[in-house]
């Protein structure tokens, strides 16, 4: 309880002589209205109406004019990695997109990626399907085709996100992107402190690593925040 | 037309949201409406209106590109017995992709230009996809997946597609059978397996421990270990059934028969859960912002969830809570919405169901202010919307604050509105419901005669003090004058009328003070609202007060100083929340203190018309850890029949719910536990997703 010295309320039955503070007591009439911020600001005088603005369903327009209430995130690097027929890997495209890049607490699916800097993990994410295609099960066809036909592909892609500040600030030489098959999956797999192929070391395997992300490849808003300049003629 | 992109739902930035992109090919100028409507119709209407896509629709952004192709249709070629082409007869078209009608040929190919096409188009309209959906202007059935991408025909039905979304998106297995024996190891996908042992089933938590394991044996089998109990369902009762994967023994499925099955019924539990945790991070939702509110007027309390720009509705049956709508950024009419969104429950047009008046004057260069109802499907649509203003009211500002009530009688809740903080007066308006709109009727500029000037810190509280059907007004302010203030304001339907003020006190309470807070509620059930009033901070021990309402004044009941016998002593943050808890017709108090004491406290205290009666319980509710997080919503989601008071029902129950949790709560005759969930509102037929 508090140990603030204060009174006891009287008995219920006793007079009251309410305790005034600073200011002013009510009157039978309000006090003149008080400036707000140096300025008088009134309503319009009010109108005796007898409709209402609303124009009924469908008669809206879009609401307009949203502001911007969270703050511009900090923009992320989109990576797009091909692994060819001996498991070797490339970038093929990068580009940086202004959007803030939420890091996703598990990893779920068949495949998930990992961006780390030495032990530090700069990104990853989950994959659901790759590597494969499928054609659609034909109902009405002859008992083969009432299944998917499986194509394996021989070279395939995928996407990595990567924080630019993150990147930007990344020895580029020692930056990893590893790509693993989940062999087993868990119901839950929550995302610890540990790199994933340490935490995960019974679940996954390694399918494809990239090591090192040359700068010559990073969007020039990256280029931007790693006060580089992009040589020219370079792509 | 030049190629354009259409964000056809904009769940938020890409960066914290999933990005499908579709592309159309072989839809000329002439056929962009037939591509929209086919996208509206089954991705939308289809994929997105159904199960777990509807459900978690904000965690998707959903690009349309609207690719303009020369020719209508797309190339064609076939393929004769031996797998050489036959004929290719091409169309010129934006993505060059070619229909072969062959299985064996995933049903379409690329053509030379075609892969360079699409990553062209996507670079330039959907930078950050992460899937692509690819329609192709053809009525033939046929469809090519895999590796981030689904190519499908118009010729293919929503659950088709959905079906495939469970490989592209969920990593999800195939669960029927074909032909043969799986003869490999534990596969990686999580509705497959070689285990048959119920310890370490990778989906055992989801399985009765009265289902025999395996449940169904031998060749794609269905429930075959025993009689299979008459409640069963085949698509969310989870057990272990042989079959699975295409292979028809050897492997195991979770249910007998999912949409990984054969498309048409939802995803089972196991997929469902997949997908739910999954996405999960992405959709935004949390359980911060709970409503109760009875949308179908069966007298039972359901619950609206807002999280970020999006709403959820969940109907309670008497015993939990099942999802009815799911609308993300908008509802028709349209409302867009906002975080700072704020609802206000009520049955605003008199029908019995209540609907939501939603009020933003923070996210927009203008404040909007919306009525929501029925859309007629048990979801929400806009009925009317006031764009920076409803007129007479001289301009809706940020801290408008709105209060629900019917002041004029007539069945159906109106608003009163006060501003005290925008303007260099303060406001207090009327306004009408009519059932489908808002109408102004009065405003106050500064002043309700009598009140001696409305004031920045004002505290208003509806409640019908005079018990002739119309809500009135109490207003108390402890703040702004040299001492506290309670006023009573009638209804006259149109007008407000100063019946009593209160001066520094209310016989028998001993002082109003700074820090009272009141409660309206008609505790001595005669039809009049009363008066509770709290205080923990401006004496040396807490008080409560109840004061009943004669209609025109107040005159004091009870005063419990220090303690309300049961409650084990009043303390310093005591929250009180009016509620007809025991069905009597006499609103009483849930109690919560979470402050004060070792642990968390939450108590009843019921009236007697003149005196209150407290009880307790300590730290949990069941399986609910009570924590300083909590937040209550009192309601009646068992609907019992409890005798109405002022045309509402008694709210014998609780919502609880913090960030992650929501739980019902049973309140009376004491607190029990009816239903918990963690992260999304699911029943499952057993076990749960924590």
């Amino acid at each position: 309880m508090s140990e603030r010295s204060l009174p006891e309320k009287p008995a219920t039955d006793a007079p009251v002589s309410p305790a005034k503070g600073k200011g002013a007591s009510k009157g039978k009439v309000a006090p003149r209205p008080q400036r707000i911020r140096g300025t008088l600001r009134l309503k319009t005088k009010a109108a005796k109406l007898s409709t209402s603005q609303a124009a009924g369903p469908e008669h809206y327009a879009d609401q307009t004019g949203l502001k911007r209430t969270a703050p511009r995130g900090e923009g992320y690097v989109r990576l797009r990695i091909r692994v060819g027929e001996d498991g070797g890997t490339s970038i093929v495209d990068s580009h940086f997109v202004d959007s803030t890049l939420v890091q996703p607490s598990a990893i779920h699916g068949n495949f998930a990626y990992e961006v780390t800097e030495g032990d530090k993990r700069l990104h990853l994410d989950s994959i659901p399907d790759l590597g494969v295609f499928r054609s659609f099960v034909n109902p009405d066809g002859p008992l083969e085709e009432r299944q998917h036909h499986i194509y394996e592909l021989k070279t395939y892609e995928f996407d990595v996100r990567v924080p630019a500040r993150d990147l930007a600030a990344a020895a580029l030489p020692k930056v990893v992107i590893t790509l693993y098959r989940v062999k087993e999956a868990r119901p839950a797999m929550p995302v610890g402190i540990q790199p994933l192929h340490v935490q995960y070391q019974r679940e996954l395997r390694e399918v494809a690593r990239l090591d090192g992300v040359p700068a010559r490849i990073l969007p020039e808003a990256v280029q931007k925040l790693r006060g580089m300049h992009k040589p020219s003629g370079l792509k | 037309m030049p190629d354009s992109v259409t964000q056809i739902r904009n769940a938020g930035p890409v960066g914290s949201k999933r990005n499908l992109a579709v592309l159309g090919d072989g839809f000329t100028d002439a056929d962009q409406t037939t591509y929209n409507n086919w996208v509206q119709n089954t991705v939308l209407g289809g994929v997105f209106a159904n199960d777990y896509f509807y459900e978690d629709g904000s965690a998707w952004n959903i690009f349309r590109v609207n690719l303009i192709s020369n020719t209508s249709g797309v190339s064609q070629r076939t393929y004769n017995a031996d797998g050489t082409i036959a004929s290719t007869t091409l169309k010129d078209t934006a993505l060059g992709m070619i229909f072969n009608g062959s299985w064996s040929h995933c049903w379409m190919e690329y053509g030379t230009g075609t892969e360079t096409a699409i990553q062209n188009a996507l670079k330039k309209w959907v930078p950050d996809y992460n899937f692509v959906l690819i329609i192709l202007n053809e009525p033939g059935y046929g469809g090519c997946g895999g590796g981030g991408r689904a190519h499908v025909t118009t010729g293919d039905g929503w659950t088709v597609i959905a079906h495939e979304f469970g490989h592209g998106l969920g990593g999800l297995a195939d669960e029927y059978c074909n032909s043969g024996a799986y003869t490999s190891g534990e596969p990686g996908a999580v509705d497959l397996t070689v285990n048959t042992d119920r310890s370490t089933l990778k989906w055992g938590n989801f399985v009765d421990p009265t289902t025999p394991i395996p449940t169904g044996s031998g060749s794609c089998s269905d429930y075959n270990q025993g009689t299979k109990p008459a409640t069963w369902d085949d698509n969310q009762d989870v057990g272990l059934f042989e079959g699975g994967g295409t292979k028809n023994t050897g492997i195991y499925r979770p249910v007998i028969n999912c949409r990984m099955n054969s498309n048409t019924p939802p995803y089972c539990t196991v997929c469902y859960t997949s997908f739910k945790r999954q996405y999960d991070t992405y959709t935004g939702h949390t359980f911060l912002k709970c409503y109760a509110a009875d949308f179908n007027g069966d007298g039972r309390s359901d619950v609206l969830v807002h999280s970020g720009n999006s709403i959820q509705t969940f109907r309670s049956n008497g015993s939990q809570l099942d999802l009815i709508f799911s609308a993300v950024e908008r509802v028709p009419g349209s409302w867009q919405f906002q975080p700072n969104d704020q609802f206000f429950i009520g049955d605003f047009n008199g029908d019995g169901k209540d609907e939501v008046a939603v009020f933003n004057g923070v996210d927009w260069i203008m404040p909007y202010l919306g009525l929501l109802a029925d859309d007629g499907s048990g979801g929400l649509r806009l009925t009317a919307r006031y764009d920076g203003d409803i007129p007479g009211w001289g301009g809706f500002a940020k801290n408008d604050l709105f209060y629900v009530g019917d002041f004029n009688g007539d069945g159906k809740q109106d608003l009163f509105v006060f501003n005290g903080a925008d303007w260099s007066m303060p406001y207090v308006g009327m306004l009408r419901s009519n059932g489908s709109s808002f109408t102004f009727i009065k405003r106050f500029d500064g002043d309700i005669p009598g009140w001696g000037g409305l004031a920045k810190n004002d505290k208003l509280y509806v409640g019908d003090y005079s018990g002739d059907g119309k809500a009135d007004l109490y207003i108390f302010n402890g703040d702004d004058w040299s001492m506290a203030y309670v006023g009573m304001f009638r209804s006259t339907g149109t007008d407000l009328q100063m019946t009593a003020r209160y001066d520094g006190d209310i016989p028998g309470w001993g002082g109003l003070a700074r820090h009272d807070k009141l409660y309206v509620g008609d505790f001595n059930g005669d039809g009049k609202a009363d008066l509770y009033i709290f205080n923990g901070d401006d004496w040396s021990m807490p008080y409560l007060g109840m004061f009943s309402s004669t209609g025109t004044g107040l005159q004091m009941a009870h005063r419990y100083d220090g303690d309300v016998p049961g409650w084990g002593g009043m303390a310093r943050h005591d929250q009180f929340f009016p509620a007809d808890i025991n069905g009597d017709g006499e609103t009483d108090l849930f109690a919560w203190n979470f402050e004060d004491w070792v642990t968390e406290y939450l108590g009843r205290m019921i009236s007697s018309g003149n005196s209150l009666t407290a009880s307790f319980i300590g730290d949990w509710v069941g399986e609910w850890n009570l924590g300083a997080v909590d937040r209550f919503e009192p309601c009646n989601f068992q609907g019992r029949t409890i005798r109405p008071i002022g045309g509402a029902r008694g709210k014998p129950d609780l919502f609880v719910h913090n960030q992650d949790w929501f739980g019902m709560i049973r309140g009376n005759p004491g607190f029990a536990l009816q239903k918990i969930y963690y992260r999304w509102i699911h029943n499952y037929r057993y076990g749960r997703n924590w």
